[in-house]
């Protein structure tokens, strides 16, 4: 028996850059701190400027560019006739399936740098307990809305 | 028994108790406040402690006050929160039973601990804790009234029926005997060691008092002296396992009761459970390779929202096989099925952990060598584990059969686990760096109260984990009831 091929759809632009800000603040911190341990280490005459915080740097911002993109390409979600199907990772590749009648509860959420490129993130309650949220970011508004109106009305098919 | 809704309060003796049981955490602001008027006289020290003490005592009492719970003909309130006050109601409908747990410190003071079960999910939705023995019996009856059943079986009545499973004290001391583990070795090891720092004195003081050199003692180690010592830790491996199985499991008595399972057991803590027949998820028999030889195992159960903590139940510590089938009949449509009927993941496998764990150490150990001999010794503790990874590897299988998944894992202690298809929340498919390349992929299924790393098949053929993945899918049904039930296991898949 082969399964049948999911057709997966990639997520919106918007969550590229929303991934590349939150990387980016993270980055901020870090080379900050690395600069300052660069420069304080250049003071006692330990090293020259620029030979920690410089490769630290040029790393950040591959990360921020191509590592970003590479983990936006990987996430992606399908819905079928009675699941929806999440897949993430570069690492680690997780593909999670979910049978809508098994969700207990839906939330949509959306965070500052989220509302700022315009996406939000579907949240599928199940009763599950390793793995009882299923995260699906971003997401148009429209589309999580439409999302979550169908797996509404299946969850009320089925409790009826 | 009164029935005019009146506030009651717990045993006015909780602040206290409950003050005694936060004094390891106030240790820690005591021995601050000691540090800091250090080189002072002892009394300032002393008075800032009791004050902190009366502090927190004075704010217990006020808790103490303004917790209330209230029996009303229809629910139960309970109120709390010193400021905000927050009342809570429980529907006797929803009450499906009533537990009372007695620890040590309880028994002394004739305390009981009551906790209202509901179908919620939330642990402590429903606990008084604690109020007097005869409150809580009294308490029960009055629930059981009000729900219009006939009370249960409490700790000291006998049931009507005679329990589904019993340990005796044979029994018990074999479990004890089974239990050894090196582990507990390790406690007492660390225990001793532990005990050394405190005492002022130091074995080479009582060997000086003692009169003896340390040459002369290790002139005296023979044969004979390491076999004793072998025997030595044997022995208090073994009377570990059995203090520590009397301790938790004396008394162990398995009831069934309009479709609930109710457990008592305990020597110091007696505790009373009640599991739901509808509640269970799935169930797990466990043993290791000596407990396997003898044809014994140790049966669980996972409930959904359980009310304690830990949502694997234990149904028997010590059963032979025929017994655990038994069990596993009453506790759900659970059968064992043969060991060879398990199918094996991919023959990758039985050395992926070694590969991926052991060979790395031994690797670096070995590196290390040539910088620093003494490293031979990781050498050796990485070629030990490996070998023990790879016996651990070998009987990881799965089977499929009628809505039940089986799956085996482990060697030296190896679980069976048996979940039902209607149990599945969410299905996940992981493919680790190491695994694309071999065109791995493990399977992780998700059920309501399973415990961490629990159930999963790793190392399958990517191909045939994602037929799997398919197979376990629960299609769609319109018009399905409730699909927790264990009553509606027993469906077909609808044709896709």
């Amino acid at each position: 028996m082969t399964p049948p091929a999911i057709n997966w759809t990639p997520l919106e632009p918007g969550q590229l850059k929303a991934m590349r800000i939150g990387v980016a603040i993270s980055a901020l911190v870090v080379i900050t701190f690395v600069t300052g341990l660069d420069i304080g280490l250049y003071q006692d005459g330990k090293t020259s400027l620029g030979v920690i915080a410089a490769p630290t740097a040029l790393f950040l911002l591959y990360q921020i560019i191509q590592g970003t993109r590479r983990r936006f390409r990987r996430w992606g979600y399908a819905k079928t006739e009675d699941e929806l199907h999440v897949a993430h990772g570069v690492f680690i590749h997780t593909e999670t399936s979910v049978a809508f009648h098994r969700v207990q509860h839906i939330d949509i959420s959306q965070g500052p740098i989220e509302r700022l490129c315009g996406v939000c993130q579907l949240v599928l309650n199940t009763a599950g307990t390793l793995n009882s949220k299923i995260k699906l970011p971003g997401l148009s508004r429209a589309t999580a809305e439409a999302l979550r109106d169908e797996i509404r009305q299946h969850i009320r098919a089925d409790k009826e | 028994m009164s029935t005019e809704p009146r506030a009651r309060r717990l045993h006015p003796i909780i602040p206290l108790v409950t003050l005694i049981r936060q004094i390891p955490e106030l240790l820690l602001p005591i021995v601050g406040v000691a540090a800091v008027s250090d080189g002072e006289t002892l009394a300032r020290p002393l008075l800032a402690v009791v004050g902190l003490l009366a502090l927190v005592l004075a704010y217990q009492v006020l808790a103490w006050w303004r917790f209330t719970y209230t029996l009303m003909p229809d629910e139960m309130y309970i109120e709390s929160g010193i400021l905000s006050r927050n009342r809570r109601s429980i529907p006797w409908d929803r009450v499906q039973d009533v537990e009372i747990e007695r620890g040590p410190l309880a028994r002394l003071l004739g305390l009981a601990k009551v906790r209202l079960e509901t179908g919620g999910s939330e642990s402590d939705e429903g606990v008084l804790d604690s109020i007097s023995f005869a409150d809580a019996v009294a308490l029960r009856e009055e629930i059981s009234a009000r729900r219009g059943v006939a009370p249960a079986s409490s700790l000291q009545m006998t049931a009507r029926e005679p329990p589904v499973f019993t340990m005796t004290t044979a029994r018990l001391f074999q479990a004890g005997l089974l239990n050894f583990s090196l582990v507990w070795l390790a406690v007492i090891m660390g225990g001793i060691q532990f005990l050394e720092r405190l005492i002022p004195w130091t074995m080479k003081d009582i060997e000086t008092w003692i009169g003896l050199h340390e040459q002369e003692i290790w002139g005296m180690v023979g044969p004979a002296s390491v076999v004793l010592a072998l025997v030595l830790f044997l022995a208090l491996g073994s009377i570990a396992g059995v203090v520590q199985m009397f301790v938790r499991n004396y008394g162990f008595n398995l009831w069934l009761e309009r479709r609930t399972l109710r457990r008592v057991r305990g020597l110091l803590t007696r505790s009373e459970v009640a599991i739901p027949l509808r509640r269970i998820q799935a169930a797990r028999t466990s043993a290791h390779w000596l407990k396997r030889r003898f044809g014994l195992c140790r049966v669980d159960v996972q409930t959904m929202g359980g009310s304690s903590s830990d949502d694997v139940q234990e149904l028997a510590p010590l059963v032979t096989s025929e017994e655990a089938a038994q069990l596993l009949a009453i506790a759900g449509n659970f059968r064992l099925i043969a060991p060879d009927r398990f199918q094996p993941v991919a023959s990758a496998h039985r050395w992926y952990d070694a590969q991926t764990q052991a060979l790395p150490l031994a690797l670096i150990a070995l590196v290390a060598c040539f910088v620093w001999p003494p490293a031979w010794w990781g050498l050796a503790i990485a070629v030990v584990m490996g070998t023990a990874q790879i016996i651990g590897a070998t009987p990881h299988g799965w089977r499929l059969e009628d809505d039940m998944l089986y799956v085996r894992s482990g060697w030296f202690g190896q679980e069976h686990w048996l979940l039902p298809r209607s149990s599945i929340q969410s299905l996940s498919l992981k493919i680790g760096p190491l695994q694309k390349n071999l065109n791995l992929a493990t399977v992780c299924m998700d059920s309501a109260g399973a415990p961490s790393g629990a159930l999963r098949i790793r190392n399958l053929p990517t191909a045939e984990a994602r037929a799997l993945i398919e197979k376990l899918r629960i299609h769609h049904r319109p018009r399905a009831r409730a699909a927790t039930e264990i009553a509606d296991t027993v469906t077909q898949p609808t044709a896709n």
